[in-house]
């Protein structure tokens, strides 16, 4: 009973081994939830109620269930499925690390979708209408305009949005992912040592979150730079 | 469709049983993340810079670590804990280690909430209070926790969603909630998504009727005021 120093030393290269799989899900799913996640919500805008609609079904559907159901259903059932058996697509599915990759993008999309919406809806319309006074296209508008202002009106959302999200990671042991919390757990069972292998591993997903606020919060001032009184 | 009966060979039945796992362990942890984070709400906004010290560390904690780390570290350490401190050998279940868990992580964002909401009362209020000649405990509870409660509730329905979700990660510790059943049937009838769709519908339907019953709450919660002005 307690934490003991010399067992948290020895674990510690395995348990950073363990935070470097949790980046490498976490970091590939970040960039592809948000490329997914621009589009449809671009679709859940849409003055077309079937666009919008599917859009919707969509970011209900990613969000409503949650991520271990995802996991398991790609893992454990696109296996089964003979069409994907036969084919390439084979040595995708029945490696756990695509697997979990492709479930938590789409689960982390599903949320992302509402967040973009939210941020591209908070775009003063004078700002859009203006820049298409000036000349410039639906998509220079779109892509010039309003995505650089949503992205500042959506950053406290997203933040919260990407630590929710890393710590959702913690799921990735259930399709024996051998992530941080795993090793973790591993730890457990094999020094019977119910608390130092976890203290440790809190540790390390303690300062994986403060990262990201502390990057946010740079970002943030960064892009609301011209918000501040100049330096005279 | 057979597989999902309610006899010796369907889910069904076993199904519904987990599902009434996972409504329990939802609501007993919603329900002790609110009473600590009353708590937790309270020191927040204390002077006392201890109190606020404990709070920044507490928050700072359960809201930096995964909630199922949380569960795990209950489910491994309580018993040994109860053994050192009295003696005694506990059987600690995984619903008591998921419900304890999601309780204390919740509790940080509750009490969050309510931190908010409190400092977002104008302070007139307070002193409109004082002047009428309430003392502290009928202030709080005939002025400050009406208004209070009406700010928090948006952000305490949000909690609950996030809660109810993460209520799936507790089968991890070997809960027979309504994700375990599924992948047991899963596995036993060769019928995955058939199973993990259930589960998956299961919880959008619990989180739709839930969403339905917070918005009449809202609704009941903002009687009284102007109503908003128009975009």
């Amino acid at each position: 009973m307690g934490f003991d120093i010399e067992l948290a030393w020895r674990l510690l290269p395995s348990l950073l081994q363990g935070a470097g799989v949790t980046l490498s899900v976490l970091l590939p799913c970040l960039l592809f939830g948000m490329l997914l996640a621009i589009p449809v919500a671009v679709w859940r805008l849409s003055p077309n109620r079937l666009v919008s609609g599917l859009a919707w079904c969509f970011s209900m559907f990613f969000r409503g269930v949650p991520a271990l159901i995802l996991l398991y259903m790609i893992y454990n059932g696109l296996a089964t499925v003979g069409l994907i058996r036969n084919t390439v697509l084979w040595n995708v599915f029945v490696d756990p690390y695509y697997c979990a990759a492709i479930g938590f993008t789409l689960n982390h999309a599903g949320f992302l979708v509402e967040v973009v919406k939210g941020g591209i809806q908070a775009v003063p319309s004078g700002i859009t209408d203006a820049s298409r006074a000036l000349g410039l296209s639906r998509r220079q508008t779109f892509f010039l305009m309003t995505l650089p202002m949503a992205l500042r009106y959506g950053l406290s959302a997203y933040m919260n949005e990407v630590i929710l999200f890393a710590k959702g990671t913690a799921a990735l042991g259930a399709i024996t992912v051998m992530d941080l919390l795993a090793v973790a757990n591993s730890a457990v069972s094999t020094t019977y040592d119910p608390m130092t292998p976890l203290v440790m591993a809190a540790a390390i997903y303690w300062c994986i979150v403060q990262v990201i606020q502390r990057g946010f919060a740079r970002l943030e001032s960064h892009l609301n730079r011209h918000l501040e009184p100049s330096p005279s | 469709m057979g597989l999902l009966s309610f006899d010796d060979t369907g889910y069904g039945d076993e199904l519904l049983a987990g599902a009434f796992v996972t409504v329990r362990l939802a609501v007993f942890s919603f329900l002790l993340s609110l009473a600590l984070g009353l708590v937790l709400g309270f020191i927040a906004r204390s002077r006392n810079r201890a109190l606020y010290r404990t709070w920044r560390v507490y928050a700072s904690v359960f809201m930096g670590v995964p909630s199922i780390l949380v569960v795990f570290f209950l489910y491994y350490n309580t018993p040994v804990l109860v053994r050192a401190l009295f003696g005694t050998r506990i059987d600690f279940s995984p619903l008591a280690a998921g419900i304890g868990a999601l309780g204390i992580v919740y509790a940080a964002y509750v009490g969050e909430v309510l931190r908010g909401a409190i400092l977002n009362i104008p302070s007139g209020q307070i002193d409109a209070a004082r002047a009428i000649g309430l003392r502290v405990l009928p202030m709080w509870w005939l002025v400050l926790i009406p208004q209070a409660w009406r700010i928090a509730l948006p952000g305490i329905i949000n909690i609950w969603m996030v809660l109810l979700k993460e209520t799936a990660l507790v089968s991890m510790v070997g809960l027979t909630d309504l994700v375990r059943v599924a992948d047991v049937a899963a596995a036993v009838t060769k019928q995955p998504f058939m199973f993990y769709l259930a589960a998956g519908f299961g919880y959008i339907i619990f989180s739709s009727a839930t969403m339905v019953a917070a918005r009449r709450l809202e609704r009941w919660a903002q009687r009284g005021q102007p109503p908003a002005k128009a975009k």
